[in-house]
Order: C-alpha cells, then structure tokens, then sequence
C-alpha cells in the first residue's frame, strides 16, 4: 500500500514536471549571433572575418537530453577587413556566393553535460559538400531578456575545420591557413 | 701595454657588434591587417559581442640585443563597426566612445617584456575618453620573417589585454545590457622601415 502511494506520488511528480521536459523551440537572434571566423594570414597573424547575416532554430529537451540546431548563413553577408578582401573572398576562389549563396550547419544530436548544451555533432554544408563537424558549446545559459523580459538563452559555439575538406583550397598553404576557427555567439528567443 | 692592446682588440668587435646586431629596428604597423577587435559579454552573460576599429596606425621599436622596445598605437575612434548600424552610431555616441570630443585612443609604451628575444608583453598605457590609466598587453606568436609575396621584412604577433572600461569613465549599460571588462584583441603585421 505505502509502495503505491509512493508510485502514485512519484507519477504526480512527473506529470508536472512534464511541461519543464518539453521540448522548447527557440528562434535565433540574427543581430547578435553573427558568425566569426579566424585564419592565419601568411603566418604573421590570425586574420578575422564575420557573416551579417544568419538565421536559425534550435530546438532543446533538457529531460531528455536531446535537441537540434538548424543554422543557415547568408555567405553574400561576408564582412572582412577590407571591401576589397570582400569581393574577392565572394568570388570562384573562395566562397564563390553566386552559386553558393547560402551555408548550412544541421544537427539533430545535441551534447549534454547535466542539462547544459555543451556541444553539438552535426554537417556543415558549404560550397556545396556537405561534412561532418561537431561544434563546442560553451557557456550555455538562459534567462530573461532585462528590457524586453522575454525568455531567451545564450551561447558561444565553436569549432575548427580544414577548409580544404569543402574545397576550398585557394591560397594555401602560405597566404591563408587551411585551419578556420569559427565562433558563433547566439543569443535565442524563446518561441 | 699588453693590457691595453687586448682592451682594444675586446672593443673592436663590441663596437661592429653594435652597429649590426645591437641596432634599433622600426617597424610601422600594417592598418589593413592590424585591425584592433573587442570582446564584451552581452545582457548579463548571455553571449559575447565584438567589434572592431578598422583604422590605426603604429611605429614598434625593438631592439632584441638590449631587450627594449616601444608600442605606439592610434586607433581613430570613428572607424568603429560592430554587428549593427544602428549599435555603431550609439557606440559613438557621448554614452560610449564619445568620437566627436575623443576621435582617437592611444596605447603608448616604453617597456616591452621579453622572453629571449621574443617579445611576449608590454607595459603601458592606455588613453581613452581623454584618460590615461596603465595596461599591459600579453603578446602571442611574436615573429619575424620575410614576407613570401614582396620579400619585405615583417613581424607579426597576436595582442590581447583585458580592460574595465569603467576605469576610464564609461559607464553606461553595466552591468545588465553589457558587461564591464572587454578583453582587447589586435593582430599585428608590421614591416621594417
């Protein structure tokens, strides 16, 4: 009888925790989640760049931990540190942004250290390969936007490729590095 | 006699040694390519921002025999870009950079940390919103070579320091809408005059 009770207990207790183990959707805030990207330039110094442009999902149960992140960046957004730098990175050699005007990172397996996001294994596709890359998530922290009071959550992803694995192989080894660091902050809405 | 003839054979080589190895290099920084960048923690932690300045100019000194250097940089205040427009026009603002009054901010030193003959600090001071406090820069992957394309001698280097921009007098947003230390990011490339 007292054994019942307790089941019967436990199974209030997560039926209400059911709706914190639901799965939460956020929408990407474009502004402050542009993403980064770091070269070395001839040896001599880590170069950087950043995408105006980007959107995306992600979706998280932190109960069951799982979720996914679907990210889409705009490659015409491309900003360096020179106008000129920018047309050239947007041609053929490069990210050729006529014929590929968009990149993609999806990954549906989301990694959990407790009910942080502390990473993600996913495909990047660029240029028009599609390959696996798993992304660090640090930092992984939600609260309330202070002004707006909406619920929001924040990150700072990163991960490092070749990016000869795409095929984009102009400039190495010496004028421009073939490791890319990429670093995305995101701030995300809760929808 | 004797004594002397060796002093002066000793001195010989000290002083071609002087003017060859021991000679002070002037570097001049590369603006294109030395473009100082920020970091700064957004809306309580949630996320890091950046930005960057895309105009600065610099002279470095090093002399590696002697350990002694010196770091002058201007970085002009209105060249500001972060990831908004409009953000770039309120950080130029009197609540921020205050570019009308304060169109450029300085880093001067005369002190330059060495570790063998590589350059991995420097000692100074930061001018900002017209005040003056001091900063040490950690420098990274200090080194020389000849550039592959134009043959140019070149140094290149990683530069980071972390500031409280309170210090210097700006205030406005801490600590909710962001966050008071900004962690300094410059690369530099600087050639040989």
């Amino acid at each position: 009888m007292s054994g019942r009770i307790t089941l019967g207990t436990a199974a209030l207790a997560i039926a209400i925790a059911a709706p914190a183990a639901a799965e939460e959707s956020y929408a990407i805030d474009p502004v402050h989640s542009q993403p980064i990207f770091e070269v070395q330039h001839m040896g001599f110094s880590i170069q950087r760049g950043s995408f105006a442009k980007a959107s995306g999902k992600v979706t998280i149960d932190r109960a069951e931990k799982k979720g996914s992140i679907e990210v889409t960046i705009d490659t015409t957004s491309i900003k360096t540190i020179d106008p000129r730098l920018d047309e050239n990175v947007r041609g053929e050699n490069f990210f050729n942004v006529a014929k590929y005007p968009t990149m993609t990172f999806k990954s549906t397996k989301l990694i959990f250290d407790g009910d942080r996001v502390v990473g993600a294994d996913g495909e990047l596709t660029l240029l028009g390969i599609t390959k696996p890359v798993t992304l660090k998530v640090l930092n992984d922290v939600c609260g309330e936007h202070p002004v707006n009071k909406k619920p929001m959550c924040g990150a700072e992803a990163t991960a490092t490729i070749k990016r000869s694995d795409w095929g984009m192989k102009y400039g190495l080894p010496k004028a421009v590095g073939d490791d890319v660091r990429i670093v995305i902050p995101i701030e995300a809405y809760r929808e | 006699m004797v004594r002397r003839l060796a002093l002066a054979v000793l001195t010989l080589p000290l002083a071609i040694g002087a003017s060859c190895v021991l000679a002070q290099e002037t570097y001049t920084v590369d603006p294109v390519h030395s473009q100082p960048s920020y970091e700064i923690r957004h809306l309580a932690g949630l996320s890091t921002q950046r930005g960057s300045f895309l105009k600065s100019t610099g002279k470095i000194t090093i002399d590696r025999s002697a350990k002694k250097g010196t770091v002058e940089v201007t970085i002009d205040t209105t060249s500001l870009r972060t990831h908004s427009a409009a953000l770039d026009e309120i950080m130029k603002g009197e609540q921020y950079f205050n570019i009308a009054k304060y169109p450029t901010m300085t880093f001067k030193s005369s002190d330059l940390i060495f570790d063998g003959d590589r350059v991995v600090g420097a000692e100074g001071e930061l001018t900002m919103l017209g005040v003056t406090k001091p900063v040490r820069l950690k420098v990274d992957n200090f080194s020389c070579v000849e550039n592959p394309f134009n043959k140019k001698a070149m140094c290149g280097a990683e530069i980071t320091a972390s500031i409280k921009r309170s210090e210097w007098g700006m205030n406005t947003g801490i600590p909710k809408s962001s966050g008071d230390e900004v962690k300094i990011i410059i690369p530099v490339e600087a050639y040989k005059d």
